[in-house]
């Protein structure tokens, strides 16, 4: 490619391609005063990858960025962020935000600012044990990337909470809600894995497939109840994760290559983390579509076919296909349970008001009849439920649900016959209980792993909290949830 | 629902979505130049480009119609935040996305 095509002293003049290629593998060398074993010691991996790496010095970030690049465009997306906050400050449009969304946005900006910290310490693992100098640089990218995310989170929270109360204990809310515990593990999880497994949950599950649903659809429904901020935060974020997703495809196109061996780990992988992914984020953007959002633009459901069978699964399996890539094996599960997701913890959320961080409203009647044409069970599984409540039934819990060992959510899905849906399990003479088969199906990967994490109600029973004390256990101080004041 | 009936209307799209502004009209307008059969839906905050098979653009055409020379390839990431297909050529002067060959 020629350098000099739009040349005439423009910004064009460089061929980003071939300047990538000096500041990438153009800077790398292999040690000679050690080995690459001594340099790189497989005692700070928790086990040597099960992927047979071949050429991966050929590997090449698509967008080819390097770091001058980088400081420039990531600096202009900041201006761009920062003069829209600043507009919204300016002509004080948080006052016109829905209250319920910004209820909403206690838990879900606590959840994501962590978990952008989480995924910044993931992408530098990436960076530090993946044996190519280009990824590497990619994957530093990636983890200032989060870093910049996570703190616009908190930037987010600092502006709501100077026009509505309630969003000053982030840091704590993360360390109590139970759906952010989902995360929280899930995470763990990956902390002590393979790096190539990081590079499928995170780069090619999570980016490719599940962040057009937390970061394009969400805003989508954001703007539609009166949060504009929010809708240029997430897709400031979102422009970030294009680089990532493009990562994920080629990376996971070069382990399905490079061996065919490693086609059922890329396989075992792909197939757990569309599952634990499915609980991550799949329960929260459930109830943030559906249910936060007052004034409805689509359903999850709907989102979901939208984002993530239309625009990922079918063109991921239709490109990786050939190299053996098969369908999530649990995608027919994923599809069952979104007919009934947002409600089932809608409805658990409502029981344990008293201990969130944030208000839980009754659906009006305007909102249940469009859940009736959006989800054809909650008639029959729901709606009783909220008939319930009008008539003033207290309709509180004041004990733990069972939560599943591996994905840490409470057992709070039902059948078609509205029978409880439970999969129990003996291990080393103790019983674990799981929300799904796929679950236990993952449970049974590495056992081990998740025997000795304790799920909630494992802490209950051994008396560390007790039953009356269950809502001061969740409860934080200042969480003004529209029912308690606690300070 | 089975996933035989999940796959059948795969109409081999790509998709780019861009965040609403100027950028994303010169964007737009470059495509719409250099493709056929391209759908654009308007969506809150931002656009869908889709296009069957590719979707291919120069970064002149994006300059013209902006009117910024100094408006380079790279300058794309500040814009486009989903796309649906593989980069097959990412340079200076040109973008292509398309459908993997393999």
């Amino acid at each position: 490619m020629s350098t000099e095509m739009n040349g005439k002293g423009t910004a064009t003049s460089r061929d980003p391609a071939q300047y990538y290629r000096e500041t990438s593998r153009g800077l790398y060398w292999e040690p000679t005063y050690v080995t690459r074993e001594q340099a790189y010691p497989h005692r700070y991996t928790p086990q040597s990858s099960r992927i047979r790496a071949k050429n991966w010095d050929a590997w090449e970030d698509p967008f080819r960025m390097f770091y001058r690049e980088y400081v420039r465009i990531q600096a202009k997306k900041e201006m761009s962020y920062h003069s829209i906050a600043d507009s919204n400050q300016r002509f004080d449009v948080a006052k016109q935000i829905d209250r319920r969304w910004v209820e909403g946005m206690k838990l879900y900006m606590t959840g994501l600012s962590n978990t952008e910290n989480f995924s910044a310490n993931l992408m530098m693992r990436m960076a530090r044990f993946i044996p190519s100098p280009s990824f590497s640089q990619a994957a530093m990218y990636q983890a200032i990337d989060e870093v910049r995310h996570g703190q616009n989170d908190v930037n987010y929270m600092r502006w709501i909470n100077r026009h509505h109360d309630g969003l000053d204990d982030w840091m704590q809310w993360f360390q109590r809600h139970w759906l952010l515990q989902t995360a929280r593990v899930g995470f763990e999880n990956l902390f002590s894995g393979d790096p190539f497994e990081m590079v499928i949950a995170v780069n090619t599950v999570f980016e490719a497939g599940w962040t057009n649903l937390l970061f394009v659809a969400n805003p989508a429904v954001a703007v539609a109840n009166g949060d504009m901020m929010f809708g240029q935060h997430q897709l400031t974020t979102q422009t970030d994760e294009t680089r990532h997703i493009a990562i994920g495809m080629t990376g996971v196109r070069m382990m399905l290559e490079a061996d065919e061996r490693n086609i059922p780990v890329v396989q075992e992988w792909f197939d757990k983390w569309s599952w634990l992914l499915h609980r991550i984020v799949g329960g929260a953007t459930s109830i943030f579509i559906d249910y936060f959002g007052k004034n409805k633009v689509m359903s999850y459901k709907e989102a979901f076919q939208h984002y993530y069978m239309k625009n990922y699964i079918e063109g991921l399996i239709e490109d990786l296909g050939p190299l053996g890539l098969k369908p999530p094996r649990f995608l027919k599960h994923m599809l069952d349970e979104n007919e009934v997701y947002s409600h089932a913890i809608w409805k658990n959320l409502y029981e344990g008001r008293d201990a969130n961080i944030h208000k839980v409203e009754i659906p009006d009647g305007g909102e249940r009849a469009w859940f009736h044409e959006k989800y054809p069970l909650f008639r029959k599984l729901y709606e009783p439920f909220w008939d319930a409540a009008d008539e003033g039934e207290p309709l509180q819990l004041n004990t733990t649900f069972l939560h599943c060992k591996v994905c840490q959510f409470p057992l709070l899905f039902v059948d078609a016959n509205n029978r409880p849906v439970i999969h129990a399990q003996t291990h080393d003479d103790r019983q674990h209980y799981f929300c799904s088969e796929p679950c236990q199906w993952i449970f049974n990967l590495e056992p081990d792993k998740y025997s000795n994490v304790f799920t909630q109600d494992e802490v209950f029973a051994q008396g560390i909290v007790k039953p009356e004390g269950l809502t001061d256990f969740w409860a934080v101080a200042r969480a003004d949830n529209g029912q308690l004041k606690r300070d | 629902m089975s996933q035989k009936q999940l796959f059948q209307n795969n109409r081999h799209h790509v998709c780019m979505e861009l965040m609403k502004g100027e950028v994303a009209d010169a964007v737009l307008d470059a495509i719409r130049e250099s493709n056929d059969d391209v759908k654009v839906s308007d969506l809150p905050g931002f656009i869908v480009i889709e296009v069957p098979q590719q979707i291919a653009f120069e970064a002149q055409a994006v300059r013209d119609h902006l009117g910024k020379l100094d408006w380079t390839m790279n300058d794309l990431n500040e814009v486009m935040h989903a796309f649906a297909g593989n980069i097959e050529t990412y340079t200076a002067d040109s973008f292509v996305l398309s459908r993997l060959k393999i």
